[in-house]
């Protein structure tokens, strides 16, 4: 973590942005792949995106978690880092849903 | 020992709407963003309710482009109601050429968006007001984003692909969602745009 990065107003955003984006990107490219090619892009392609997907929403929540209370560190800030962080796992539940559905159902079954 | 115990064959392999299991899934999605836009919503209403002035500083979002957006959700429900309607009676090239003019128009909508947040006079950090405003906004803005891009995918389908019941039925499905992305933007269009004006 850079000290750039660190001294950021948007990083203990981090959680938020990045773990919205990837619940984004999952839902869009498994249910866009699945109806393009429910052969070759369904169920384990579903998993796999889905797996990459809470890696990088994790990725997110642990950046804005780690960002440890400095001296001085606004009650804004604290805040924020906490939101980040809690929002990341609550992304993360809602692709894990949708990854299991991948796990659950053929990807040709209407 | 199996016995056959009834004859499936003759059932249809797929169906609209809540006959597939596409549909539960869109009603579910809706469901879920439904309360999604109600807790926002009502948060926008609680702090505005605690608040002395209402916006907190500064002057209401411009209402000229949320009206814009306003007149093309509204005009859009006509090529999502016959793309649906083709869609359901089988009729491929009419649900082709409106699925194209339905693309158009979630196209504007995305477009219009961008510029309303330029027009929306605070900044989303600004206050409790600009946060909450900024937020119900990104919120529907999700919607649009998402279906433009589902009507991408499903338009080039369309024209790309052997069309069968379940491309329609996925069609008419993304009618039904797009209906009610413009159903729930009316209510936040009257808070993020008149509720301020109206606040005394």
């Amino acid at each position: 973590m850079t000290p750039r990065f660190r001294s950021s107003p948007w990083a203990p955003w981090t959680g938020l942005f990045v773990g919205a984006l990837a619940w984004f990107v999952d839902q869009q490219v498994s249910s866009a792949g699945n109806q393009w090619d429910c052969v070759a892009l369904g169920g384990p392609f579903a998993v796999i995106v889905g797996v990459v997907c809470i890696a990088v929403a994790a990725a997110g929540g642990v950046a804005s978690w780690r960002l440890r209370p400095d001296v001085g560190e606004t009650q804004n800030r604290t805040f924020a880092r906490i939101v980040g962080a809690g929002s990341a796992a609550i992304f993360i539940l809602a692709i894990a849903f949708g990854t299991w559905a991948g796990v659950l159902l053929p990807g040709c079954h209407r | 020992m199996s016995r056959v115990v009834g004859d499936l064959s003759q059932l249809p392999a797929a169906g609209y709407r809540l006959h597939s299991l596409w549909g539960w899934a869109t009603l579910g999605f809706m469901a879920i963003e439904g309360t999604g836009f109600a807790l926002a919503a009502a948060a926008y209403v609680y702090l505005m309710d605690s608040a002395r002035q209402w916006p907190l500083e500064g002057k209401p979002p411009d209402l000229l482009w949320g009206s814009v957006m306003t007149l093309v959700l509204v005009a859009s429900l006509l090529p999502n109601f016959i793309v649906s309607r083709a869609a359901r009676r089988r009729d491929l090239a009419k649900t082709k050429a409106w699925a194209v003019v339905l693309f158009v128009f979630n196209l504007a909508a995305v477009l219009v968006r961008a510029v309303e947040f330029a027009h929306l006079n605070v900044r989303w950090d600004a206050d409790a007001y600009g946060s909450i405003t900024w937020a119900l906004m990104l919120l529907h803005a999700t919607h649009p984003v998402t279906d433009f891009l589902g009507t991408c995918v499903l338009t080039m389908i369309l024209f790309t692909h052997p069309i069968d019941t379940e491309r329609l039925s996925d069609v008419d499905d993304d009618a039904v969602y797009w209906a009610f992305v413009v159903a729930a933007w009316i209510p936040i269009y009257l808070l993020v745009y008149w509720a301020p004006r109206w606040a005394p």
